[in-house]
């Protein structure tokens, strides 16, 4: 059984050029040419999928009981302790903000490197902490 | 320079792509399994994936669960990888792709060839599954993916039952059996990080939460915050690259404050930077021996010689050529006298000539060239060239002729410009002379007078560079319009453009114009001017003689204290991103540095997100605040039973301190308890294989099983969403 399921996926088919740059002693086992004795013949998995974004919001237009866990309400709640500030540079404890770009800095020269970065590299800090200006 | 020469740096190699290790195919299937009706226990995690018998301590297969597909168009084949064997082929790599969609699985073809490869594995060759499976999903999972999986596992591989049962509840199961009736469970999975409390034998899933931050965010945010640190890194860095920094080199900061503070301190630094050195080829430096060094200056000297003999045959002949030539020029001349005049002429005409001044000037040049080339064989300099003459200029115009006072006009303008030049030159040796002379008297000024001098010369720089920095403040203000200079600017502009005429300037009978007449006047131009920067780079240049001059004779004055120093003493940012390690202020960073990631800040900043979310933005409760909301739900009784078994599972509940750091912060939101510790946080002992533990626990326990795996009837009567509570897994809804 083994024999005839592990070999490099090169000795399906005749290609000795690829022989060369996949080395046949790795034993890995090419699952598009071995026969699954254990499935149902003919049926196939769907190939139309959903993503979960999509399949959340169909989920949530249905009618629920009060109290039922569901995926989207067991999500935890806005913080109600004041955050902590940290710079968006260093990650050191932020003690200004630039109020031109809004980044939070640690100390002079951290702000003297600010000051030279170009607007994009600022909105990138920004999106760091999910800050950055989106225009839509 | 000021090179240092730190002790050893401990380098960590990055490795580049993850290491393959095979996956072995089990042959025991016939003779230990076949007809058992053993359950089978897949533990089917984002990440990973880990499936084996439930009569077995371990699971058999643990990878990475992922499948790649795809034609290789060279060989013409079609390949399909699942798993760890996607990481032994280029292409396979690059075509990766997961059934989930977050936590879920929302793929079910890519999940059914998952299986496939499971059971392969596993060695099974029966007609189909004959085994009840039991098997992990996500907290709440949607019912739609739920009926996906249900449909595949009893449609296409007719197992009898199915067991769904929640990762990190089994993980709890598996650390303790009699204690898992009471306790909260944190999970700090891939993706996300769940947090169950579990209250006599009852999973509350109601107070359940999930924070949406776990190993899979965590290696994202690291791969963000190097691109930031080093955005011209000469590679590029992988998300398999970033997870290993994570696994690697994270820690969670007991106190976070003090320890970032702590960083700051280039002595604590140095021992908490981590380095890590990715790999890079050195430009190949052929190395001569002597011999051959010795061989080819010959080479080079033998082929200069060469070249300089040809050049002297060249300007031989040529020499030889101008002498005929003269020669030729000469006789025709001397022949004028012998020979009659239209014959004269005709041989002149014959030689190219138009008349006899035009044979003159050619004999004065060939001569001049003539003597010029001796002289230049023979080594001798050529003497100062006589000026030249201009004697039509100071005759009246009357007293020549029409074509000679063309000729004067000529001869004014190149006087002209010969006197500006010689002007020019005059000044310029004066200049030169000037500087010299300021230099020299600087020069003894330094000897005699040191001290005084160094002084001096400090305070002329500090004058610049208040300059400079003056100039680039009101350069900054200007950026912005409503600063004060800004609007000074505007007014200036306005007053310049209005027609009406500042009426105090002007007295009676002075209604005049007389702007420009003072130079100061101009400068109003300067004023409302946005861009001057003529005088910057003079003023640069300046600056940087005045510090060379110090670096060279201040022995204090060193290189981090020149304006626009970048080194390792006097820099933060410097040592931030490029470490403490030996830094050459001229050259820069050596070629291996360049190729060098520096983690400090970052090992404990991309951890630290579990306890303090808002720091990439997330506006979740953190871990603890999170455990508060949930203990707020339950009685003084049943916190206190939760608090005694909160269990700590899931693979990024391996990055050290975690523990301990929730030890600590637990304690704060729990009642004062002076005489013994009424709580305990532990981490499960295996983090990634617990879970897939105590669903095997479950398994074994066939009376059970019977009580809570749905069959294959119960799927058709009910549904692919239909489960039974069993106290592991969700609740039925």
């Amino acid at each position: 059984m083994a024999s005839s399921i592990t070999g490099s996926p090169t000795n399906s088919t005749s290609g000795a050029a690829l022989a060369e740059q996949t080395p046949p002693a790795l034993p890995v086992t090419n699952m598009a040419h071995i026969h699954k004795p254990f499935k149902k013949p003919g049926w196939h998995a769907s190939k139309k999928t959903k993503n979960l974004k999509q399949i959340i919001t169909a989920d949530k237009a249905k009618e629920w009981k009060a109290n039922t866990p569901t995926y989207w309400n067991i999500e935890a709640l806005p913080s109600m302790t004041p955050q902590k500030k940290y710079c968006d540079i260093t990650g050191l404890e932020a003690r200004y903000t630039d109020p031109k770009t809004r980044l939070r800095y640690h100390s002079t020269e951290v702000y003297q490197l600010i000051k030279s970065q170009p607007i994009g590299v600022v909105q990138q800090y920004l999106g760091l902490r999910n800050a950055a200006v989106v225009l839509k | 320079m000021d090179m240092e020469v730190d002790e050893e740096v401990v380098l960590h190699p990055m490795q580049t792509e993850k290491a393959f290790t095979p996956t072995p195919d089990y042959t025991d299937y016939k003779e230990s399994f076949s007809s058992t009706g053993t359950p089978l226990v897949i533990d089917n995690g984002s990440w990973q994936c880990r499936a084996g018998w439930a009569t077995e301590d371990r699971p058999r297969l643990v990878f990475d669960n992922q499948m790649a597909k795809f034609r290789d168009r060279k060989a013409n084949t079609s390949n399909q990888y699942i798993g760890n064997d996607v990481y032994a082929d280029v292409l396979a790599r690059s075509n990766a792709r997961s059934a989930f969609d977050g936590p879920v699985m929302c793929n079910p073809e890519i999940m059914e060839a998952v299986l496939d490869y499971i059971f392969i594995k596993m060695g099974i060759d029966a007609d189909r599954i004959a085994h009840p499976l039991v098997m992990t999903e996500p907290v709440c999972v949607p019912h739609y993916n739920r009926n996906l999986m249900s449909e595949l596992l009893f449609e296409s591989y007719q197992v009898p039952s199915v067991t769904y049962g929640i990762d990190s509840l089994f993980s709890l199961y598996a650390n303790g059996p009699e204690q898992s009736k009471d306790g909260i469970v944190m999970s700090v999975g891939h993706h996300y990080t769940h947090m169950i409390p579990v209250s006599q034998g009852k999973v509350h899933l109601e107070h359940a939460k999930r924070i949406s931050y776990g190993g899979e965010p965590a290696s994202e945010y690291m791969l963000k915050l190097m691109q930031m640190k080093y955005p011209t890194f000469p590679m590029k860095m992988t998300t398999t690259q970033s997870e290993l920094l994570q696994m690697n080199h994270c820690y969670v900061a007991k106190d976070y404050l003090g320890e970032l503070a702590s960083y700051e301190d280039p002595e604590v630094f140095k021992t908490k930077d981590r380095v890590v050195q990715f790999p890079f080829t050195a430009p190949v430096i052929e190395e001569k021996s002597e011999e051959e060094q010795a061989r080819l200056a010959a080479k080079r000297k033998e082929q200069g010689r060469r070249l300089q003999e040809q050049a002297a045959k060249a300007r031989l002949e040529k020499l030889i050529q101008r002498e005929q030539e003269l020669e030729q020029y000469n006789g025709l001349k001397n022949s004028k006298t012998t020979l009659k005049k239209a014959e004269w002429t005709e041989q002149l005409k014959s030689m190219g000539f138009k008349e006899e001044a035009d044979l003159d000037a050619a004999i004065k040049t060939t001569d001049a060239a003539i003597r010029r080339a001796r002289n230049k064989e023979l080594g001798i300099e050529e003497e100062e060239k006589e000026p030249p003459t201009f004697p039509l200029v100071d005759i009246p115009d009357e007293e020549l002729s029409e074509l000679d006072r063309k000729e004067k006009k000529k001869q004014r303008l190149l006087k002209a410009s010969h006197d500006a030049r010689m002007r020019a030159k005059a000044a310029k040796a004066e200049e030169t002379a000037y500087q010299e002379a300021l230099a020299q008297q600087d020069a003894e000024r330094r000897e005699k007078e040191p001290q005084k001098w160094l002084d001096e010369m400090h305070a002329r720089r500090k004058e610049l560079v208040d300059k400079i920095k003056a100039k680039k403040q009101l350069r900054e203000q200007l950026s912005d319009r409503r600063s004060h200079a800004s609007q000074l600017r505007m007014k200036s502009i306005a007053a310049l453009a209005s027609d009406a005429p500042p009426p105090k300037r002007r007295r009676k009978g002075q209604d005049e114009d007389t702007f420009g007449q003072d130079d100061e006047d101009w400068m109003v131009y300067r004023e409302i001017s946005r861009d001057d920067d003529s005088e910057d780079e003079e003023e640069a240049n300046q600056l940087d003689e005045y510090e060379q001059q110090l670096l060279k004779y201040d022995p204090e004055f060193l290189h981090e204290h020149t304006m626009n120093a970048y080194t390792p003493k006097n820099s933060f940012l410097h040592y931030y991103t490029n470490g403490l390690g030996p830094y050459d202020p001229v050259v820069g960073l050596a070629l291996d540095q360049t190729y060098q990631l520096h983690l400090n800040v970052e090992r404990i900043r991309v951890p630290e997100v579990l306890f303090q979310p808002g720091i990439i933005g997330l506006d979740q409760t953190g871990l603890v605040e999170t455990m508060q909301d949930i203990l707020k739900r339950f009685d003084k009784q049943a916190r206190d039973r939760l608090v005694q078994n909160i269990l700590v599972t899931g693979g990024m509940a391996q990055v050290p301190g975690l523990i301990d750091r929730l030890d600590q912060s637990v304690r704060s939101i729990l009642p004062f308890s002076p005489n013994q510790k009424n709580y305990n946080v532990r981490k499960a002992q295996d983090c990634l294989l617990d879970g897939w533990r105590g669903a095997a626990m479950v398994a074994r326990d066939g009376e059970r099983m019977g009580k809570i795996s749905v069959t294959r009837q119960e799927y058709e009567e009910y549904g692919g969403a239909y489960i039974k509570e069993h106290g592991l897994g969700n609740a039925h809804s």
